[in-house]
């Protein structure tokens, strides 16, 4: 079964390409353009991994990781948090999350496609 | 995203066609069926319309068939612009169903999914090409190209190759610029590294031949580009750019990936050359773009590299500066005569260096050299060598035969030196000393004059440090009348330098440098504006008694029209009482500008300030001058006083002073009172006042300031 992927960003053609991206690697995507959005989408099926912004409408990327760090204390998937080079006072706040990456912006699709892999490939090492 | 959604279809078919009993449409991309009616053959139905239109079909036609005794099966075929196959389509009707309407039917919805197929492929390309572009993009934004250091170039190309790889998608990126020592690569995992070596060995040999000659950017997807641009980096394909430095194909940036890669494009291959020249403009900042050779911050860079060295390894170093003589006569000649004489001294020079050593450009017609492990005598050896090749270079003109000489000065590099500033003046001052000693020759930096003008070099940017950094301190010495060394109302100004580890450095050291570099005017600003504070401060202003505080002058203040008014706005702005200011300046700086001084002076008697004429005795033929001058006071030069009780001619000299003194009407003070014995002898000529360690030693002014005014508040008390 391919892997779920939800991605979170309020610029359309980032979210555009992104899941145009991971579609063509064989990921199965679903985009919203919000934090919010993403909290319920999250909520009813956790994804394998979320990709997602920090400054977006509705529900900041740090509301979401808070909230579901509170919610799902046991959650197993990935987060990527997209930052730019000037924002590296959020690496604070996140500090106090499990299981994130960053990603600094511009993001090369190659290099998120490669630490991808690489996840999910030691992923289902562990498993196996 | 896919292309085409059957399902839909099926749906529409069966609501335009509701005697349809069973459909299958079949896509490159998948197949979709349903049948309505059961007994219905559907794999038999999927054969049946994949055998009318195999791949190689030249008929493509719509029909009619029988399917089974009860069913007919009607197919047909969706086909893009380019005839290639969307989608064929099979329906099962009863036998007797109305075959022109089926077909009218699927000619209907067949536009419907060629329109979708078609929006849906477009779309696709356009997200494609999306993608592609904001990588090329984010590959730009990501790639920097300016320095802040000479070491930084190492990091700045190495991320730039990285880039190539992670946002190109190519398995190697490899940036060569052989004649500045630079191979950066870098790899994606998906090469297998034991290909590498070979690979970037043909890169620097093949590929960059081929870019030399062909000075722009190679593309090749496939062995034919390859054989016909005779370069060999298959199985693979290959995007490369040559790197101008100076206007010659200097180096490359290539890219090569497997043969399952697309094809590179123009567009690769313009992003390429963006990148090339960015690679090219960080090069650049470290190298000169008419010689090729480093820059200054370059040869700074190996010379702190070599002083860390020598401190560590005891290893010597020889320095040395070759500056072409009379470059501006060439220039006026021809601006590109000039051009070309440099580029062609540059390329002598690294010929009588070992690779080893550095050649940089520092601009002008002038060269810097680094001779690693090299002693001075060696170091003059190779410095005569550039000398003569320069002497021997047939430069001509527009066939006019020009000569060439230039002039070199040298300088060691060792565990002593405390900075590369220190080399730097040290190999410009001997080259300076080689030309005005009639340029091409050698000059060594070792003559004694030489080492004192270069320390005084050094000095000026160690006062200008503590200027900034308000590293100086003020001292106090007292004068006292000579009836009564105890009633002291009188005390001289001194200035004392802090370097930068707290150490009071005496004003004998830094002074002279001061005077010779001009930087006296600052230092008597920052002196004036310092006690005025102090003495506001402290409220010396409003002590019961006259004090009076000497503070010394250059002659460059004295001169300075603006300087005047500088200390009538500081006595305005501090609310100092002018008549406890006395100002010192040296009987020579006074006699030197003898009508300003006059000015000078008069207009600050006139505020009610007094005058010193300091060093008094030292400028002989100036006695004549005390009629101009109206000071009040003389002080007498300690070279006469500190043996006046031994030596009958000082003792003498010292009466004529204080006579003439008397006569104008101007106090005496002498100076270098060391002890009472002198102080004896001073009282019998009659001298006025008295200064030195036999009186009291300068002491931090904050100390006399905080006595005087716990004393005069005592008294107030």
């Amino acid at each position: 079964m391919s892997k779920r992927i939800l991605v979170a960003d309020d610029e359309p053609h980032v979210l555009r390409v992104l899941a145009h991206s991971l579609e063509r690697e064989g990921y199965e995507v679903k985009t919203v353009a919000n934090g919010a959005d993403a909290y319920e989408l999250v909520v009813q099926a956790a994804p394998d991994v979320l990709i997602t912004d920090i400054s977006m409408p509705k529900m900041t990327g740090q509301t979401l990781c808070e909230r579901i760090q509170e919610q799902m204390p046991d959650r197993q998937f990935l987060i990527f948090i997209l930052t730019s080079r000037t924002e590296i006072e959020h690496r604070e706040w996140s500090a106090a999350l499990s299981n994130v990456k960053f990603l600094e912006k511009p993001v090369s699709t190659r290099k998120l496609l490669n630490q991808l892999e690489d996840y999910f490939d030691l992923q289902d090492a562990s498993v196996a | 995203m896919t292309l085409l959604n059957g399902d839909k279809y099926i749906e529409l078919i069966y609501r335009l066609l509701p005697e349809c009993m069973g459909i299958c449409l079949i896509a490159p991309a998948g197949e979709w069926c349903d049948a309505r009616v059961t007994g219905l053959q559907i794999s038999d139905m999927l054969q049946r319309v994949d055998a009318r239109f195999a791949r190689d079909a030249r008929d493509r036609r719509n029909g009619v068939e029988a399917l089974d005794g009860a069913h007919t099966l009607h197919y047909g075929c969706v086909q893009d612009q380019t005839d290639t196959l969307i989608v064929t389509v099979g329906i099962a009707t009863a036998a007797q169903a109305d075959a022109a309407n089926v077909d009218a039917l699927m000619t209907f919805v067949g536009g419907f999914i060629r329109d979708e197929y078609r929006l849906n492929r477009d779309m696709l390309n356009i997200t494609d090409e999306l993608a592609t572009r904001y990588e090329e993009l984010n590959l730009v934004y990501d790639t920097e190209d300016e320095l802040s250091s000479f070491s930084e170039q190492d990091d700045v190309l190495q991320k730039l190759v990285e880039n190539c790889v992670d946002y190109l998608d190519v398995n190697l990126a490899a940036l060569l610029v052989p004649g500045k020592g630079i191979h950066k690569s870098h790899y994606s995992k998906a090469l297998a590294p034991q290909r590498i070596p070979l690979l970037l060995k043909e890169l620097s040999a093949s590929v960059f031949d081929a870019l030399r000659t062909s000075r722009q950017g190679i593309v090749a997807n496939n062995s034919d580009d390859a054989n016909r641009l005779n370069v060999s980096v298959f199985p693979g394909k290959l995007l490369c750019t040559p790197i101008f430095v100076v206007n010659e194909v200097d180096g490359m940036l290539a890219v090569v990936t497997g043969v399952s890669h697309k094809d590179f494009t123009n567009s690769d291959r313009n992003i390429l050359e963006v990148l090339a020249r960015k690679a090219s403009k960080v090069i650049q900042t470290n190298y000169d773009a008419r010689t090729g050779l480093v820059k200054r911050v370059g040869l700074e860079y190996h010379l702190e590299n070599a002083l860390q060295s020598a401190r560590h390894t005891d290893c010597a170093f020889t320095v040395l500066q070759a500056d072409v003589d009379r470059l501006q006569l060439v220039n006026d000649l021809d601006h590109q005569a000039g051009d070309v004489l440099i580029q062609r001294v540059a390329r002598l020079i690294e010929k009588q260096v070992r690779a080893s050593d550095t050649v940089a450009s520092l601009g002008g017609g002038c060269f810097g050299v680094l001779l690693r492990d090299c002693s001075l005598t060696e170091g003059e050896r190779v410095g005569e060598k550039i000398r003569a090749a320069v002497e021997g270079l047939a430069f001509e003109w527009n066939n006019h035969p020009l000569d060439v000489s230039a002039s070199v000065g040298i300088a060691q590099l060792t565990s002593q030196t405390e900075s590369i500033d220190e080399v730097m003046t040290g190999i410009e001052m001997a080259t300076k000393e080689a030309k005005e000693k009639g340029r091409n020759r050698v000059h060594l930096f070792d003559d004694p004059e030489l080492v004192q003008r270069r320390d005084q070099i050094t000095w000026v940017s160690r006062i200008q440090d503590a200027l900034r950094e308000d590293r100086f301190e003020l001292y106090a010495q007292p004068i006292a009348p000579i009836d009564d060394a105890r009633e002291i109302r009188h005390w001289e100004i001194l200035l004392r330098m802090q370097d930068n580890q707290g150490q009071i450095v005496p004003p004998g050291l830094f002074l002279p440098s001061a005077e010779r570099y001009q930087l006296m005017p600052g230092i008597d600003r920052w002196v004036l504006r310092r006690t005025l504070e102090l003495l506001t401060d402290h409220g010396m202003n409003e002590l019961e008694f006259h004090a009076i505080w000497a503070i010394n002058l250059s002659g460059y203040s004295v001169s300075d029209g603006d300087f005047l008014r500088h200390v009538k706005e500081e006595i305005r702005r501090t609310g100092t009482k002018a008549s406890s200011l006395c100002f010192e300046v040296t009987e020579t700086s006074a006699v030197a500008n003898l009508a300003e001084a006059q000015r000078f002076i008069g207009a600050l008697q006139e505020l009610g300030c007094a005058f010193s004429l300091d060093d008094f005795g030292t400028g002989f033929s100036s006695l004549k001058y005390l009629r101009e001058l109206t000071v009040d006071y003389l002080k007498i030069d300690g070279s006469f006083v500190s043996n006046v009780h031994q030596d009958p001619v000082n003792s003498a000299m010292v009466k004529a002073i204080h006579q003439v003194g008397r006569v104008v009407g101007t106090k005496t003070v002498a100076e270098f009172v060391e002890n009472d014995e002198i102080l004896e002898h001073l009282r019998g000529i009659g001298i006025d006042y008295a200064q030195g360690y036999g009186i009291g030693r300068p002491g931090p002014l904050l100390d006399v300031l905080q006595v005087l005014g716990k004393r005069h508040s005592k008294r107030y008390a």
